[in-house]
């Protein structure tokens, strides 16, 4: 028999990962998603700032929300505390998105209509595929068509910059992917659903700046959206 | 409250209820909740089986639970060993033999030096005893009942070179002399092959007796996974009692958003407790939460020295699955890097000595298996001695 000698490896990667994603934030992914629909509703009837306020609200806490909770999966999985650390980025997320969704919709409400129609396409879209999975993965049912939705809904009301944070945080997994051994396959996901995530939450502040100083400052930002 | 407004609120209501839940406590299992391979007491031996409290688990095991066959038990190992050379050693594997794609025969010959035989196997020179911790057994079977209802099966798997003649888990236990403990967790498609069905499960094999049998159901995440131990003894009394795991790969999507990923600390939170009811001789465990900080091991150092190993389907060895683990079993070896299955850390041997020490792990010992004769994962094999 073989007596090699053993090893602990070091595993940098995740504990750096973790504490990328400690700044963001999630609570009740799903919830957030339908409250963001119901309230989407509920601001088309309201007229007035204050109803576009509540809309915006309601998004960008959805969006916030399923960004962050989607950011936290693979990192918080690393600590015994994984369901406080998913939660308490889940939560920071949302918030961001209710205060940047919120100045969003009180400040512009065609931005807001902007975000909400590519939050439509986006929950249509992630539905797609959730059905398409449905077919193919034995335990999938409904719900997870609903998810799938509300991801896409997360993404596609900030598409820009969820779409580049997704780029430039694969592009900064795969770099450390090839070049740190202990920097596995798991931690190239995180790295690019946490880079989603960034990308989506600068988005929607950025957003904010920009409604706030619509037509004043001149400033172009790139992440802001026109559609 | 408008009717769309009433429809939200339900929505939002139930949503918020599921998401809030991720928690695990266990029971010895009662009898009589209409699963045929408990009602089927096998012939040898008795299987005491534990499993979740939680209603849905319950529900959900319960239907998976009635798409399989009976146990199978063997306590007593056929073949006599010629000369046990160290009978006061033992080793002991864990592997993934995807269905029987792992050629079991060229594993004991090549790795552990035992050539099979239905009475009268070969055992090299250096060699000891040994026990199989199997994981992604197969079992054919035309007992294994023929469900109609709408059932979600299981693909089935039939792996790319299975050995010359396919055996299943059964066959290769008789074939080599081996004891073996084996429950099928869930069906291996929904085929009917020349009359008879296939079910999986994880096994144990031994040139040694079994005895105080256990069968503990997990959480229900993604599938049915059932836990077994065995207890086996050595000359000097000393005991040992092993336990072959296999865990999830993933939950539903839905399910992962709403408890933060925590599918597989779920039922390894349930083993633990299951194991600690074992030991205290207790009948349920309290409401545990699960992912907001270790959990309670129960006694450490145990009353008898105890192996966990399996396959835990862990993405990296430092998943909060993982480090739970090491948590209750302190005296396990450290990983050496390499991974088992793909680029994956799936399998692990973890191990905790017992109060009175008798049985230790041989230091450095602990290593995986090179080559995966046939299957998806390297096997990993450590050695215990027990103490005169």
């Amino acid at each position: 028999m073989s007596h090699a000698p053993a090893r602990i490896p070091s595993r940098p990667s995740f504990r750096l990962a973790l504490s990328a994603c400690l700044p963001f934030l999630l609570l009740a992914p799903a919830p957030a998603g339908l409250a963001s629909l119901c309230a989407q509703e509920t601001a088309q009837k309201t007229s007035g700032s204050a109803g576009a306020a509540l809309g915006g609200a309601a998004l960008g806490a959805a969006s916030g929300a399923m960004l962050g909770v989607t950011a936290s999966l693979i990192p918080c999985t690393e600590t015994l505390s994984q369901l406080t650390c998913a939660r308490a980025t889940t939560l920071s997320a949302g918030l961001i998105g209710l205060g940047s969704g919120t100045l969003v919709g009180a400040w512009d409400s065609g931005r807001l209509g902007s975000a909400a129609k590519g939050a439509a396409i986006g929950f249509g879209a992630g539905a797609a595929v959730g059905f398409v999975l449905k077919k193919v993965v034995r335990q999938y049912g409904w719900l997870d068509v609903l998810s799938t939705g509300a991801i896409g809904m997360a993404f596609g009301a900030q598409p820009e910059g969820a779409a580049l944070g997704l780029g430039a945080g694969m592009f900064v997994g795969s770099v450390l992917w090839l070049a740190v051994p202990s920097y596995g396959l798991p931690d190239l996901a995180a790295a690019g659903f946490i880079g989603m995530a960034a990308g989506g939450l600068a988005a929607w502040i950025v957003d904010a700046v920009e409604a706030n100083s619509n037509g004043g400052s001149g400033v172009t930002i790139p992440f802001s959206i026109r559609i | 409250m408008t009717r769309p407004a009433r429809i939200c609120a339900a929505g939002i209501t139930a949503l918020l209820a599921a998401g809030c839940a991720s928690s695990a406590s266990m029971r010895l299992a009662l009898e009589g909740r209409g699963c045929p391979e408990r009602e089927a007491a096998p012939a040898d031996g008795a299987i005491t089986w534990y499993g979740p409290v939680t209603s849905r688990d319950v529900k959900s095991n319960e239907r998976w639970c009635g798409t399989v066959g009976s146990s199978v038990v063997d306590t007593v190992p056929r073949a006599v060993l010629p000369v046990p050379a160290r009978a006061d050693s033992l080793a002991i594997v864990s592997w993934n033999i995807l269905i029987g794609g792992g050629d079991v025969h060229v594993f004991l010959r090549e790795v552990l030096g035992y050539g099979c035989h239905p009475t009268s196997p070969e055992l090299s020179a250096g060699f000891s005893h040994f026990l199989l911790l199997i994981q992604e057994a197969h079992r054919r079977s035309e007992a294994i009942p023929d469900v109609t209802e709408s059932f979600r099966f299981p693909p089935r798997i039939v792996p790319g070179s299975a050995p010359e003649g396919w055996p299943d888990i059964v066959e290769l236990a008789r074939e080599c002399g081996l004891a073996l403990f084996y429950v099928p967790s869930a069906r291996n498609g929904p085929e009917t092959v020349a009359g008879e069905r296939e079910d999986k499960g994880n096994a144990i094999l031994s040139t040694l007796p079994l005895s105080d049998l256990v069968a503990i159901e997990l959480p229900f995440e993604a599938g049915r996974k059932v836990a077994l131990g065995a207890t086996i003894a050595a000359r000097t009394g000393m005991q040992l009692r092993v336990v072959s795991v296999h865990l999830d790969v993933a939950s539903t999507l839905y399910r992962t958003l709403t408890s933060a990923n925590t599918s597989r600390l779920r039922q390894v939170v349930g083993l633990i407790k299951a194991l600690a009811l074992i030991e205290t001789g207790g009948v349920t465990s309290g409401m545990t939460a699960v992912g907001s900080g270790p959990v309670s091991c129960g006694p450490l150092p145990g009353p008898i020295a105890t192996v966990v190993a399996g396959d835990f389907n862990t993405w990296s060895a430092g998943e909060s699955t993982i480090d739970q683990l090491r948590l209750c079993f302190p005296d396990s070896p450290p990983w050496d890097g390499k991974p088992t299955s793909w680029k994956f850390p799936t399998d692990f041997i973890f191990f905790r000595r017992a109060a009175d020490g008798g049985v230790s792990l041989v230091s450095g010992s602990e290593r995986r298996v090179e080559k995966r004769y046939g299957s998806d994962h390297h096997a990993r094999l450590a050695w215990f001695l027990f103490s005169e």
